[in-house]
């Protein structure tokens, strides 16, 4: 028998996500952020204007709803439904993007830390819990207010100070996999440490990665959108939620409509992401067999 | 707190710019006269002496000149600092008191119609950020009932102390409420789930077959469910740090996070260091709270301290 085949007979099943994403319980934050990805990627279809485009200096400033502008008109006469559409691109694709590199970089920093073992796995939590001491928002404010960045410079910001929490997640999950006995098993056979990561380890993680991948994008939405309100994150022309409502900001009273309508889309996508986090999670515990 | 005060020095030196970056778009001034400015501030030494001199004077106590104030850091965070806590502890006393109290009654009544109806309620808040909640109070609360920002009207310095007291606290409701109800999200979903994995366990069994009233096992199921939410607290209080410092923002609130965006704005190197080691500094007390909490709320922990 192969060295391969016997670990592979102890192995106990690797989750199977794709059974459950037709749980019930998936269905509904799903279908919400299905909903707004498909309005994000037809945004160019949808929008009856160009949102970058001042369309009457004069005429058309701070225009209030209405048939020919359903979202009303921003202080430069723009269209704000057409900024609303092209922000959900804007917004959306940060966050996921961001969460994707902190994903990435906090499972390779975890799973090494959890494989080094000893001394090395020692300091490498060791400067984890400094980098988790830092309020990360304090970073994002003084990085966002000090540069000027640009969309692929905030993605990289957002995601490379989200990871510590994964990081952390990831090293006591490979731990815990790496005490049983399958796993035991192959390192006995001789199966190389690389292929037992991405072949025994990284299955079973999925669960509590899908659960931090769609808490870390809700956080990740909220965290663009307050930066861009402050107007350290997405800067002109381009909108996102966050800066439209920026735009807002000032004129809250008089045109509430700047501020509602990106509320309104943050908001629907943040519980959306939340809402997905929650469910995946109990649909994992419940089917977790007692241990 | 060294860590962070450290790492903002870093930052700060790193990014484009200084305090007197201004001066350089002044044709009028003389590179010499520059030069001159800086100097003054030490800022034409190497950045190794610069951090040098730095950590040499915080470890003594002076924090440094505000360059865009033009006042000593101590007397801006002196201002400042207590501004921000004295929200913030009332938004931890509002979150912890709003959400232990809606978790537990809908721990107790899950799945009923009440309890799904608050769970989507606190879900939103949960999730709203801190701002757009904060806006939304402001557009809907502020025309008849509190004034919309500031910590003070003017003519206050006439004003008798009951009337300055009722002044502020005017001026605090909107703030602390945007922040309360964030953190009572947070805490009511922790203390609904708290509540119920207590009464599934076996001590609320026994106490209910030795014949005791609904009531009162209920009073014991709240201590019990307290604990997971004591550790919580450590954990809310950078969240709500970050929350206020939108809410300032919005509520033109002089705190801490207010003078820290203003500090950033003009390359404040003094100011922006310090406030970040007042926040590290907030940080490390939640965490202290949390601890004298947990205490509080577990015997055991308070024994096994003291034994040790």
């Amino acid at each position: 028998m192969s060295a391969e085949a016997s670990s592979r007979t102890l192995a106990t099943r690797a989750p199977a996500l794709r059974a459950r994403v037709t749980s019930r319980a998936l269905a509904a934050p799903l279908a919400l952020l299905g909903a707004l990805a498909l309005i994000a990627v037809a945004a160019p279809w949808l929008a009856p204007q160009d949102p970058r485009v001042t369309l009457d200096m004069v005429g058309l400033k701070y225009h209030a709803p209405s048939m020919a502008f359903p979202l009303g008109t921003d202080g430069a006469s723009r269209d704000v439904l057409s900024r609303v559409l092209y922000g959900a691109r804007v917004s959306l694709s940060v966050a996921t993007i961001a969460v994707l590199v902190s994903l990435v970089v906090g499972t390779c920093y975890g799973a090494l830390a959890a494989f080094a073992g000893g001394r090395v796995e020692q300091m490498l939590m060791r400067a984890l819990d400094v980098a988790l001491s830092l309020p990360r928002m304090l970073v994002l404010l003084v990085v966002g207010a000090l540069w000027d960045l640009e969309v692929r410079g905030l993605i990289l910001l957002l995601g490379l100070t989200g990871w510590y929490g994964v990081a952390r997640l990831v090293r006591g999950e490979v731990q815990q996999q790496l005490a049983r006995e399958y796993l035991l098993a192959a390192r006995a056979t001789g199966v190389a440490s690389w292929r037992m990561l991405t072949r025994h380890v990284l299955p079973h993680l999925l669960p509590v990665l899908s659960v931090a991948a769609s808490i870390g994008v809700a956080q990740t939405i909220s965290l663009e959108a307050g930066l861009s309100f402050l107007g350290f994150g997405v800067h002109e022309p381009t909108a996102s939620w966050g800066s439209i409502m920026r735009d807002g900001s000032s004129v809250l009273r008089s045109a509430w409509w700047l501020t509602l309508f990106p509320g309104l889309a943050t908001l629907a996508a943040v519980v959306a992401c939340n809402w997905l986090g929650d469910a995946l999670r109990d649909v994992f515990a419940s089917e977790q067999v007692p241990a | 707190m060294f860590v962070a005060a450290t790492a903002a020095f870093a930052l700060l030196h790193a990014a484009p710019g200084d305090p007197y970056s201004d001066l350089d778009r002044n044709q009028r001034l003389s590179a010499a006269v520059r030069a001159q400015q800086r100097a003054r501030r030490g800022l034409d030494l190497p950045l190794a002496q610069q951090y040098q001199r730095w950590i040499g004077n915080i470890a003594r106590g002076d924090l440094g000149w505000s360059t865009s104030q033009q006042r000593a850091v101590r007397d801006v965070i002196r201002d400042a600092l207590p501004r921000t806590f004295g929200l913030m502890a009332l938004a931890l006393i509002g979150s912890l008191g709003f959400g232990i109290a809606i978790g537990a009654w809908q721990g107790t009544r899950a799945n009923s119609a009440g309890d799904r109806a608050l769970s989507f309620l606190s879900m939103l808040m949960y999730s709203v950020p801190e701002f757009a909640l904060a806006a939304l109070l402001m557009f809907v609360l502020t025309p008849w009932l509190f004034p919309v920002g500031g910590i003070m009207t003017e003519g206050f310095e006439l004003m008798s102390w009951p009337a300055r007291v009722g002044n502020i606290a005017r001026h605090l409701v909107l703030p602390w409420l945007s922040l309360s109800l964030v953190g009572a999200a947070v805490v009511a979903r922790y203390q609904r789930s708290a509540t119920r994995d207590v009464f599934r366990q076996p001590f609320i069994q026994t106490a209910r077959a030795k014949g005791l009233g609904e009531r009162a096992v209920r009073w014991q199921a709240l201590r019990a469910s307290l604990l997971p939410v004591t550790a919580l607290t450590g954990l809310l209080v950078p969240s709500l740090l970050t929350g206020a410092v939108f809410v300032e923002q919005i509520f033109n609130w002089p705190g801490m996070g207010l003078t820290l965006l203003r500090g950033l704005d003009e390359r404040d190197y003094d100011l922006v260091t310090s406030v970040v080691l007042g926040i590290a500094g907030l940080t490390v007390l939640g965490s202290l709270v949390a601890d004298l909490l947990r205490d509080i709320a577990d015997p055991r922990a308070r024994d096994a301290a003291r034994t040790d």
